[in-house]
């Protein structure tokens, strides 16, 4: 029992400073496709560390919700690191459940992600408001079903006994890790359903919302938006690895699991150096395949 | 038993309150808050009595069908509690709004039918007979339309008024019908002696006439087309009670008639829960879509109901398949999600008009920047719209994980049908929260954030002291029940043995469960403070500069040129714009230089206008064919009379 809580301590520390590493690999991938050397792979420790310095600036439209805003976000996500399975570990907190906490913690950083966002009262910021929340709505839908099929196949509903029994590659986890991806997509804002990079305000969804903020809440966010990259990546490679890993030692774990990170955030680069941004209208139809793909799975999980 | 007496002659005392302050609002007032602060007390033990142990009164009058036979079981004191807290909440924000509406104004028939309205719906919760039930049943409704038509000059409060009394009596007349096929076939009309065994096609009728019955008060689709008429047209404090409160009388009657039987069937199940589910989702579409902040509130209730309904119906179906987890965490959580519901939905109302008081105007496209000017009010309006969306650490999360580990369970340990069942259910609640996230960051967002989009924001101030201090009690409140949910248990696991027997559940892991989120909560708020002290300590020293909003460098920019609520909600809107009636009329010229346009939406009740509105019609076009008979001579009506005793006198002496 004592192995377990110092494995799942070692966990979070692992999360709470790889996180922004897994943004650089994303982005040296993108450079490699492009033919360029690119940012530094630690360019986002570099950037957060500057934000830090940095005054402060507000718009005079803004209230208290624009400092609070970043805040709530951060620590709803941090809230949720205590209770994901990161590969086969058990976590500190596991009940029957967690898994509607996890969604409705993200729900609440992205309410006050969005309003703190409409506080500034700029146009710009409430087409991107109005966007993430409307693929938002489908997105959780897609995710909760994904993880009920995971759930049905091992039996049990807290995160870690649904991560840990799953045994083999049986075609229902296929499919739900399938969802479970486009909704990795979908949160983390990036192609097909939002460019990172883009410079046009017209075009952004999530950077957007952070338009106006600058140095503090700038850098909470940026903080914020890589520790969810981490949280739902190691989902997706718990559900993939810890079957064949729970026999191994736990340096060995340790060695999979960033490895299986790593591999994930290559992934992420290559779908968004190969693949172009989706129209709007199109957003949706992608949205509506990955609950039916779950929908799907569950009935594959059924039999 | 003395407390019920004493308590309920207290309530009957409000019959001074004319005497006591025609026009003077505090003293009217608080006469009401007086009254039901001491019964309150009064009742109060014999309400947490009637918890382990049922109590029934016979007032020994001799009243024919034994009329007077009240009495309390832990159903009915919970839904008493819920009364008399909301309405004394709301009878203190009552005094500050019409201070302000009803300045020097001859008061009386106000204070009088809204004392009227709480003694009936008590009154309604206590009673064990059948007419008792009906003649309370009926006050109720009437004292309701009363208030609703308080501002009687204006056309649109007619109107809306006279929707409601129809659509009431719809429901009335199948209650009545219902009752009385359950009382003849149980020879008596008190509801001690109503207990059915067997299903036949009369307790089949009758589930259906109650369900029509009562779901028309609890505003089920599709019976739901009062709702958001009535709502915008009442003075705001009678639509938080309507809202908060009247409907839950509904529900409470549902209950009471579910109780009667032994066993539901197993279709009646699935009607609940496919009535719910459709509440839920063609509620919360019609809420996003809605301008007027009082209509977007009423959609609300009405989604809210319906995941009521889907507790109850994921209870029943726990019970049906033998699994005790699914039924407590349904029941329970549909219960929890009553007071929940109760809590921030009076709270939204009362910001609500606490808004409409200062501004005069409730379209939510107009608004904007009140944060700044009204405090008090867009806090409470902030912490309402957490609370209803379930977002954690308030109290809408707990009946909604409740719910959620109920249905969950279903899915993994039922068979085939149900579990997909079970696993549509879910998504439609996930659904069904991410819609009420939507809607409420819009009213939130556009009401308060952002510049004035009209005038009206310059010249608000917050409101007095009578209005902002009930919102902050059930701010509090909501705080408070969602950090300390693993207690509530206990008393709700007995309330739900009322009417589905004895339900032996493992408490012990739901509490803990409980405490485990409680826990959450309070580290999510240490680190939320901690993180406000991490950032004061380094960014204190630094200089602060105030400038103006990135507009890309557009120097002409207004505050009509911020997103509106019905921008915000354009891509959902359109997306469902065959279930929303969505119409648009754009008007503009293209020509080389910019012009003036226009462009205006419009969002229609698809039941108002597809089958209700033709359907009064074709029965008013059946009825004008009577004219023929009516035709507004006496000497006609005469000649019916001396007719028809003439075949009476006939038939009688054949």
């Amino acid at each position: 029992m004592n192995n377990s809580i110092l494995l799942s301590t070692i966990y979070i520390i692992i999360a709470l400073i790889c996180a922004p590493l897994l943004t650089g690999i994303i982005v040296k991938t993108k450079a490699f496709f492009a033919g360029r050397k690119g940012a530094s792979i630690f360019q986002l420790y570099f950037d957060i560390l500057k934000l830090l310095r940095k005054d402060k600036v507000y718009s005079s439209t803004t209230t208290f919700i624009f400092i609070l805003g970043p805040i709530i976000s951060i620590s709803a996500i941090l809230i949720s690191i205590f209770f994901i399975p990161f590969f086969c570990s058990k976590p500190l907190i596991s009940f029957d459940g967690d898994l509607f906490l996890i969604v409705y913690l993200f729900a609440l950083a992205r309410f006050f992600m969005v309003l703190s966002a409409l506080d500034t009262g700029s146009s710009f910021e409430g087409m991107g408001s109005s966007r993430e929340i409307f693929f938002s709505i489908f997105a959780e839908i897609a995710f909760i079903i994904s993880l009920i099929t995971l759930a049905r196949s091992s039996g049990s509903f807290s995160l870690y006994e649904i991560i840990s029994g799953v045994q083999n590659f049986h075609p229902e986890v296929l499919l739900a890790s399938f969802a479970l991806g486009i909704v990795y997509l979908c949160e983390n804002s990036r192609i097909p359903f939002d460019d990172p990079t883009t410079h046009l305000e017209l075009t952004m969804i999530h950077e957007v919302m952070i338009l106006d903020h600058s140095a503090f809440e700038l850098a909470l966010y940026e903080y914020a938006a890589s520790l969810k990259l981490w949280i739902t990546g190691a989902i997706i490679v718990s559900v993939i690895i810890s079957f064949f890993s729970n026999q191994l030692s736990f340096a060995m774990q340790i060695i999979f699991g960033l490895i299986g990170m790593s591999v994930l955030a290559i992934l992420t680069g290559i779908i968004e150096s190969t693949t172009a941004r989706l129209r709007l209208l199109r957003v949706p139809n992608l949205l509506i395949i990955a609950c039916v793909v779950a929908l799907f799975s569950f009935i594959v999980a059924l039999n | 038993m003395i407390g019920i007496f004493l308590g309920f002659s207290l309530l009957s005392m409000g019959i001074l309150i004319p005497f006591f302050g025609k026009k003077n609002t505090i003293l009217s007032g608080l006469n009401i808050t007086v009254l039901i602060a001491l019964s309150t007390v009064l009742f109060g033990k014999s309400l947490i009595q009637s918890f382990s142990m049922p109590i029934n009164v016979q007032i020994p009058l001799n009243i024919p069908f034994n009329m007077f036979s009240i009495g309390i079981d832990s159903l009915s004191s919970f839904f008493i509690i819920l009364i008399l807290s909301i309405s004394l909440l709301l009878s203190i924000y009552t005094i500050g709004y019409c201070k302000i509406t009803h300045n020097n104004k001859n008061q009386s028939l106000f204070w009088i039918t809204l004392w009227v309205f709480i003694f009936s719906m008590i009154l309604v919760c206590i009673s064990q007979n059948v007419l008792l039930f009906l003649v309370s049943w009926e006050i109720m409704t009437l004292s309701s339309f009363v208030l609703v038509i308080s501002e009687h000059t204006s056309n649109n409060v007619k109107k809306a008024s006279w929707i409601y009394l129809v659509t009431a009596y719809i429901g009335t007349i199948c209650l009545i019908i219902m009752f009385l096929l359950l009382s003849k076939s149980q020879s008596s009309m008190n509801f001690s002696d109503f207990n059915f065994v067997n299903n036949s096609i009369i307790s089949s009728i009758c589930l259906i006439l109650g369900l029509i019955g009562f779901g028309v008060k609890m505003g089920l689709i599709p019976f739901h087309v009062w709702l958001p008429e009535a709502h915008p047209a009442a003075p705001t404090p009678v639509s938080a009670l309507m809202s908060g409160v009247m409907i839950k009388m509904g529900v409470y009657g549902f209950l009471r008639l579910l109780s009667f039987f032994e066993i539901i069937p197993l279709w009646f199940v699935y009607t609940i829960i496919t009535l719910g589910v459709l509440s839920g989702i063609l509620g919360i579409l019609f809420s996003l879509a809605q301008h007027d902040i009082k209509r977007l509130l009423a959609y609300s209730s009405i989604e809210n109901i319906g995941i009521i309904m889907v507790g109850i119906g994921t209870g029943y179906l726990g019970l049906h398949y033998h699994n005790t987890f699914i039924t407590a965490a349904g029941f329970i959580g549909a219960f929890a999600h009553i007071i929940n519901h109760s809590l921030f939905k009076s709270l939204l109302f009362m910001t609500a008009g606490s808004v409409y008081l200062q501004t005069h105007t409730r379209l939510i496209d107009t608004l904007g920047g009140l944060q700044k000017v009204m405090p008090i009010t867009g806090i409470t309006f902030l912490i309402g719209s957490l609370a209803i969306c379930g977002l954690p650490p308030f109290n809408g999360f707990i009946s909604e994980f409740l719910m959620y580990s109920g249905l969950l369970s279903g899915t993994l340990h039922l068979q085939f049908t149900p579990a997909i069942v079970f696993l549509l259910v879910l998504g439609s609640l996930t659904f069904i929260g991410g819609g009420a996230a939507f809607c409420f960051i819009k009213a939130y967002g556009i009401m308060f954030l952002g510049n004035p989009r009209r005038d009206h924001s310059t010249h608000s101030k917050e409101s007095s002291f009578w209005m902002t201090i009930p919102m902050i009690i059930v701010s509090l409140l909501c705080l408070i029940i969602g950090l300390s949910s693993s207690f509530l248990i206990e008393a709700l696991i007995k309330v739900v043995n009322v009417f589905s027997g004895e339900v032996s559940v493992d408490i012990i892991s739901m509490q803990s469960t409980l405490f485990t989120i409680n826990i959450m909560f309070l580290i999510l708020i240490a680190f939320v403070i901690g993180i406000l002290l991490i950032r004061k300590s380094i960014v204190a020293n630094r200089p602060t500069v105030i400038t103006s909003t990135w507009d890309c460098g557009y120097i002409g920019g207004t505050n009509r040129m911020q997103y509106s609520g019905s921008s915000f909600v354009q891509p959902i809107v359109t997306f469902f714009k065959f279930f929303l009636g969505y119409q648009s009329k754009i008007e503009y010229h293209n020509s080389y230089f910019p012009v003036k346009g226009s462009i205006t939406t419009k969002i229609t009740d698809i039941l108002h206008d597809k089958i209700y509105l033709p359907l009064f019609i074709y029965i008013i076009n059946l009825y004008s064919k009577l004219h023929l008979v009516q035709q507004g001579s006496v000497q006609a009506y005469v000649s019916y009379i001396l007719i028809a005793l003439f075949v009476l006198l006939v038939w009688k002496l054949r």
